[in-house]
């Protein structure tokens, strides 16, 4: 019989299984969401809950023993949408009590180059929305800006904006989960968005997107013309939310529901 | 004229000049400032050139006192002319950075009048920016060649990276091409812009407080294809001018026509030439080569091949390389392999014996590498260390170019 562990799909859920493998030795062989998985009948099922005490336990543990930067791929990796992601994560910190700090060196374990892949396609796509986010003014001079990313990295994108635009409001929202971060110059907080989030925008903000616009098609070398390689670069899912695509698209001024 | 049109033909008159990163430095945000730098550096944007917007790249005016042939900026060219004042641009600026559009600022210009005055002008932009409006973000601003040392110094105390293009490989084809330009004018301030630089390092060790110049350093540019130098030549200038002034970067641009002058080429931009040049140069930089192993005096670089490949054919007896013993050197000599590759055999290795499927796990390209490189003494399939196979080989795709696919339609055209 193989052993199926169930849990909340919070960080704190997984550092408990992590501890469950210690101290009550539940090994799982597969990891769910306890509200959404796949009956099996060759399996026994766990329900691991989540502990609070028991998951600071194990990332002081993680952090002492092992590295910070373990803590931090486990972080994205967590972030990131892959859906066989918790498996290989427990793999990885599990073997990574074995070895310590050396632990990315064993780079021939399936599970721990999974996870750091995993992690880096996540922190990827976080480095590639702290390029390609654009925000608007709005009438209250909030910068509003919406993303709709493949993994959840609106908390560590948000940070990114916090550190850069201190003294500035905004609010990320991602439209695909539903939520949003908004920074009132003092603190970062986030939460589930309203359904009726309308952005009315400030009258100068028309026009310095024409500003943005004109300078994005002006800048390019005619004689150097190379679609493929912005293409490459600059991949069509991040386009819709982009200012200077919608500019080039109607060629009049943007107004965002 | 209304800001838009003077930002259409400012940006239209900048967009010659390739330099366009943000890295080198990293600042962290304070209280009551706008922004932070990141050394990384962090494209906003690519242009349908394909080429990233990091900065807002413009020229402060266009209106030249010079006639340098090459340049689209000519006095004798018929071109719209156009001069922000410096509130229009930082607004523009400031604006642009709040929405993330932008990185920063890249600040250049034509000469307006005369060195000085354009150079004050560069100046006056950059001091409303860091001070009115408490920009903490990058600059990165051009140094008028001619302009007095002490407004360079202040300028330099304002902005994260300087430069001074370069533009001509040689002092024949600047002669012939820009005649109110001599190489002297040119190094001058390169060479006060690296001693300001050292001194600067040497106060900061005294004094925490110092402000800092140009801490990203500073780069050039020239023009690849308007004259005749060979790429050796080229190269050989880049290496000086990275040994000798320090550069952060040097960049390469082809030539696009933009004149009819008589002795400026008139044919299409040689890319695929500044590619390779490209990569010639990072193997100044970061693999540990230099000029006179990658070309021969007065030689140009393979077009059909990348030059580490070039290289590795004339000095097969230097391979093949063992994954599992090399040191860094030879592995970043192997190739299609890079510094991050090998990062990752070095790091791997001390865990455990590396093999062929374990490289391609790791994404390490094995595509050229393949024919350089063993794992246990092994090599991978079949292959062979003569030169000229390996030369069919590796430009299999490139010398095929002149056949084309046979298309069914093409095939009925030529029937008839």
């Amino acid at each position: 019989m193989t052993v199926t562990v169930l849990f909340d799909g919070t960080f704190d859920g997984f550092l408990t299984i992590i501890h469950n493998h210690f101290y009550k030795k539940i090994r799982p062989d597969y990891i769910e969401l306890e509200d959404c998985y796949q009956q099996r009948f060759d399996t026994n099922y766990y329900l691991a809950r989540t502990d609070v005490d028991k998951a600071s336990t194990v990332l002081n543990a993680i952090l002492e023993k092992i590295s910070g930067d373990m803590a931090n791929t486990l972080y994205y990796a967590f972030l990131s949408a892959s859906p066989g992601r918790f498996i290989y994560m427990y793999k990885y910190v599990v073997l990574g009590f074995k070895h310590g700090k050396g632990i990315d060196k064993h780079l021939h374990e399936d599970c721990v180059l999974n996870t750091i892949n995993i992690a880096r396609k996540a922190s990827r796509e976080r480095g590639r929305l702290v390029e390609f986010l654009r925000f608007s003014e709005t009438r209250t001079g909030v910068f509003y800006a919406d993303i709709s990313p493949e993994n959840n990295i609106l908390a560590p994108l948000a940070d990114f904006f916090t550190k850069r635009f201190m003294n500035m409001q905004f609010m990320i929202h991602d439209v695909k989960r539903g939520l949003v971060a908004v920074y009132d110059t003092k603190e970062c907080v986030f939460h589930e968005a309203p359904d009726d989030i309308e952005v009315l925008l400030s009258n100068e903000e028309i026009s310095y997107q024409k500003l943005w616009g004109g300078y994005y098609e002006t800048a390019a070398n005619p004689e150097r013309a190379n679609k493929k390689l912005q293409r490459l670069l600059l991949p069509l899912k991040y386009r819709k939310h982009m200012t200077e695509f919608k500019y080039i698209d109607d060629k009049k001024p943007i107004i965002k529901r | 004229m209304d800001v838009f049109q003077k930002l259409r033909i400012l940006t239209m008159a900048a967009r010659y000049d390739v330099a366009c990163t943000s890295s080198g430095v990293t600042r962290e945000a304070k209280p009551g400032h706008l922004g932070n730098a990141e050394a990384a550096g962090i494209c906003h944007s690519f242009a349908s050139d394909g080429r990233c917007i990091a900065l807002l790249k413009v020229l402060f005016t266009n209106f030249c006192i010079y006639d340098c042939q090459y340049c689209v900026n000519r006095r004798s060219n018929d071109v719209e002319r156009a001069a922000f004042t410096p509130e229009e641009l930082a607004d523009i600026m400031i604006n642009f950075y709040k929405r993330n559009y932008i990185e920063g600022l890249f600040l250049s210009s034509a000469i307006i009048k005369s060195p000085n005055y354009t150079m004050e002008l560069l100046y006056a932009v950059l001091k409303l920016v860091r001070e009115k409006y408490k920009f903490n973000g990058y600059i990165h601003v051009k140094a008028i060649p001619g302009a007095d040392p002490e407004l360079i110094n202040a300028t330099g105390l304002l902005a994260d990276r300087m430069s001074v293009n370069i533009e001509l490989p040689s002092q024949e084809s600047l002669k012939l091409l820009a005649p109110d330009k001599t190489k002297e004018s040119i190094t001058k301030p390169m060479g006060l812009i690296k001693s300001n630089i050292i001194k600067n390092k040497e106060e900061i060790v005294l004094f925490k407080s110092a402000p800092k110049y140009v801490p990203a350093g500073q780069s050039t540019q020239l023009i690849v294809g308007a004259t005749k130098e060979s790429d050796k030549t080229i190269i050989n200038l880049s290496e000086n001018l990275y040994n000798i002034y320090n550069m952060k970067r040097v960049f390469y641009s082809a030539y696009l026509p933009v004149s009819n002058f008589p002795l400026l080429p008139q044919v299409a931009p040689p890319l695929l030439r500044e590619h390779r040049l490209y990569q010639a140069d990072w193997l100044l930089r970061y693999y540990g080569f230099n000029a006179d192993e990658i070309l021969e005096d007065g030689e140009d670089l393979n077009l059909n091949m990348d030059p580490k490949c070039q290289w590795a054919l004339k000095h097969i007896d230097k391979f093949p390389v063992e994954i599992n013993t090399a040191g860094y050197y030879e592995l970043l000599r192997v190739p299609g392999i890079g510094v991050a590759s090998v990062l990752k055999i070095l790091n791997s290795r001390k865990a455990h014996n590396l093999d062929f499927d374990n490289l391609k796990k790791l994404n390490v390209v094995l595509k050229r590498a393949k024919y350089f490189i063993t794992c246990n003494g092994k090599m991978m399939g079949q292959t062979t260390l003569d030169p000229e196979t390996l030369y069919l080989k590796l430009t299999e795709n490139k010398i095929g170019e002149k056949y084309e696919q046979l298309s069914l339609f093409s095939l009925g055209g030529a029937a008839t």
